[in-house]
């Protein structure tokens, strides 16, 4: 048997390692565990995309995987753990749904992307990679939308918003070869002052409400 | 001749069970600065319990004295399935992958009947443990054999090992993730660390200690070498799926590097052990799940 990888099946494989790092994250118990997941996740998505610069050869697409590294997997994972250590007491996630529940449903986001993308995009596209990858990218917004709205913690919440926004990376990355570069450098600018943004409301909630929890935001206080 | 080479498979195999457990100990205890027994230490043990008496429970029916016998002819009919270093098994007419999955369920469930037949408490405890992580981790298992009867077509254990070794197509790399998986589901189904440990007593954690915690002499004999069995069944459905490329027509040859690959394959074992604890009980489904997350992204990737 011949050992015989070919260049998309890595990119392939990246991504897909980048959407387990997801699905990991519903089943954190903890937040400094979810955020160790969102690094790895970052790095994996980088690596797609430095990869995908030798398929498409659009070396503009370094500058992204670049900034990628810098922004998602090193400076944000940094703001999120100073904010958890400074007001988070306790580091519980609290679900609403389950975390063997997540995880199935997870299964099902997965297995349901797979099954949408593999009809609509078969024309448009020229190769199977892309396809893949577009389908993986689709499962990892389903899931950073499931991560949204089924944990109470803020933070947390705030986690589940940048995988989706990785995911929303990837599909421009395998669609139509990554955005135009202005676009690219938009978009990071503006996950990151999302995140510290994010940070300051977090601290807000904090201030008011004594908790993170974001089910107790409807309380009636005096 | 086929017969012989099935023989000698089926010889080879129980021969260096009780090594290989014996090495995942001693790397183990090498890694975290100890000795350690050597690696023989397992067939000593099992030769010291031959020797003694065995002794059982005034309440147990018959079924604690065929049990362990049925739980390692099980495994045997498994170690017949499973082609060592050569397609000619015993079994190979008849091997199918969804049998061998079945025939484990039946030595679990004998083993579980065993741990409930004593009238001790903590055995009772034991089985329902072991059930909950057996049936949790089947779909997993299943899922990893499906992935590879589906890519060759066929559900034959043979069968697959043949068309493994012989076709020259790219290795699918989202292999890796069913072999995640299945590294999930080994641990799991050997109760290793992070589902239970079976270096320890504690009556807390304990799962296929406390099955096997009444039985003696013969009896536990028979369940120590069942559970070497049942560790290089999965070592060797690892290495001989994931890793075919050490492969020859020598028979000798192959048996070097089967021997080889196992032990290669014993080494994540004792790291992974030796890096986590045990987990919460609890958590254990959850680490199920994501191996079944794991087989179900391996079998996606490549159906899809």
């Amino acid at each position: 048997m011949n050992l015989n990888i070919s260049l998309s099946e890595f990119v392939e494989f990246m991504a897909a390692l980048s959407l387990f790092f997801a699905i990991l994250q519903t089943a954190s118990h903890r937040l400094d565990f979810a955020i160790k997941t969102y690094t790895f996740q970052s790095l994996a998505l980088s690596i797609t995309m430095f990869l995908s610069v030798f398929y498409y050869f659009d070396y503009e697409l370094i500058i992204s995987a670049v900034l990628t590294l810098l922004i998602k997997a090193i400076l944000i994972p940094n703001v999120m753990k100073k904010i958890t250590e400074k007001i988070v007491e306790d580091e519980s996630v609290k679900p609403f749904i389950n975390f063997t529940y997540s995880i199935l449903i997870c299964v099902f986001i997965v297995i349901f992307s797979f099954y949408a993308m593999s009809n609509t995009f078969y024309s448009v596209s020229s190769s199977s990679m892309m396809q893949k990858i577009l389908a993986i990218a689709v499962a990892i917004i389903f899931v950073g939308i499931f991560l949204m709205f089924a944990r109470k913690k803020a933070l947390i919440q705030v986690i589940g918003f940048l995988t989706l926004e990785n995911g929303i990376i990837l599909g421009a990355t395998s669609t139509v070869k990554g955005l135009p570069l202005i676009v690219e450098v938009g978009v990071f600018f503006d996950v990151f002052v999302g995140a510290i943004m994010a940070g300051i409301l977090i601290f807000h909630i904090k201030d008011t409400f004594d908790s993170l929890d974001t089910s107790k935001l409807s309380d009636l206080k005096e | 001749m086929d017969k012989v080479i099935g023989v000698l498979q089926l010889v080879l195999f129980v021969a260096i069970a009780p090594a290989t457990k014996g090495f995942i100990h001693k790397l183990k205890l090498n890694l975290r600065g100890q000795k350690g027994p050597s690696i023989i230490q397992p067939y000593k043990d099992i030769f010291k319990l031959l020797k003694k008496e065995s002794i059982i429970s005034q309440d147990a029916s018959f079924i604690s004295r065929i049990a362990p016998i049925i739980v390692l002819l099980a495994l045997i009919v498994n170690v017949c399935f499973i082609p060592v270093f050569s397609p000619h098994t015993l079994l190979s007419f008849t091997g199918d992958v969804i049998a061998f999955i079945y025939v484990f369920g039946l030595s679990t469930f004998f083993m579980a009947l065993y741990g409930m037949d004593q009238g001790s408490a903590f055995g009772g405890l034991g089985s329902a443990r072991e059930m909950t992580i057996a049936s949790l981790a089947e779909p997993t298992l299943m899922m990893i054999m499906f992935t590879f009867s589906l890519e060759y077509n066929t559900s034959n254990i043979s069968e697959i090992f043949i068309r493994v070794h012989n076709s020259s197509f790219s290795v699918p790399i989202a292999y890796v993730f069913s072999l995640l998986a299945l590294f999930f589901v080994s641990m799991a189904e050997n109760a290793r660390i992070p589902f239970d440990n079976p270096e320890t007593h504690l009556e807390l954690t304990m799962v296929h200690e406390a099955m096997i915690l009444e039985a003696s002499g013969k009896y536990l004999a028979i369940f120590e070498l069942s559970s070497y069995i049942k560790l290089l069944l999965f070592i060797s459905i690892a290495s001989n799926i994931f890793l075919p490329f050490l492969y020859s027509s020598n028979i000798l040859l192959n048996i070097l590097f089967y021997i080889l690959k196992v032990f290669l394959f014993s080494i994540p074992i004792s790291i992974v052990e030796l890096s986590i604890a045990k987990f919460r009980f609890f958590r254990i489904p959850d680490l199920l799940m994501i191996s079944f997350t794991l087989a179900v992204l391996g079998f996606v990737l490549y159906y899809a």
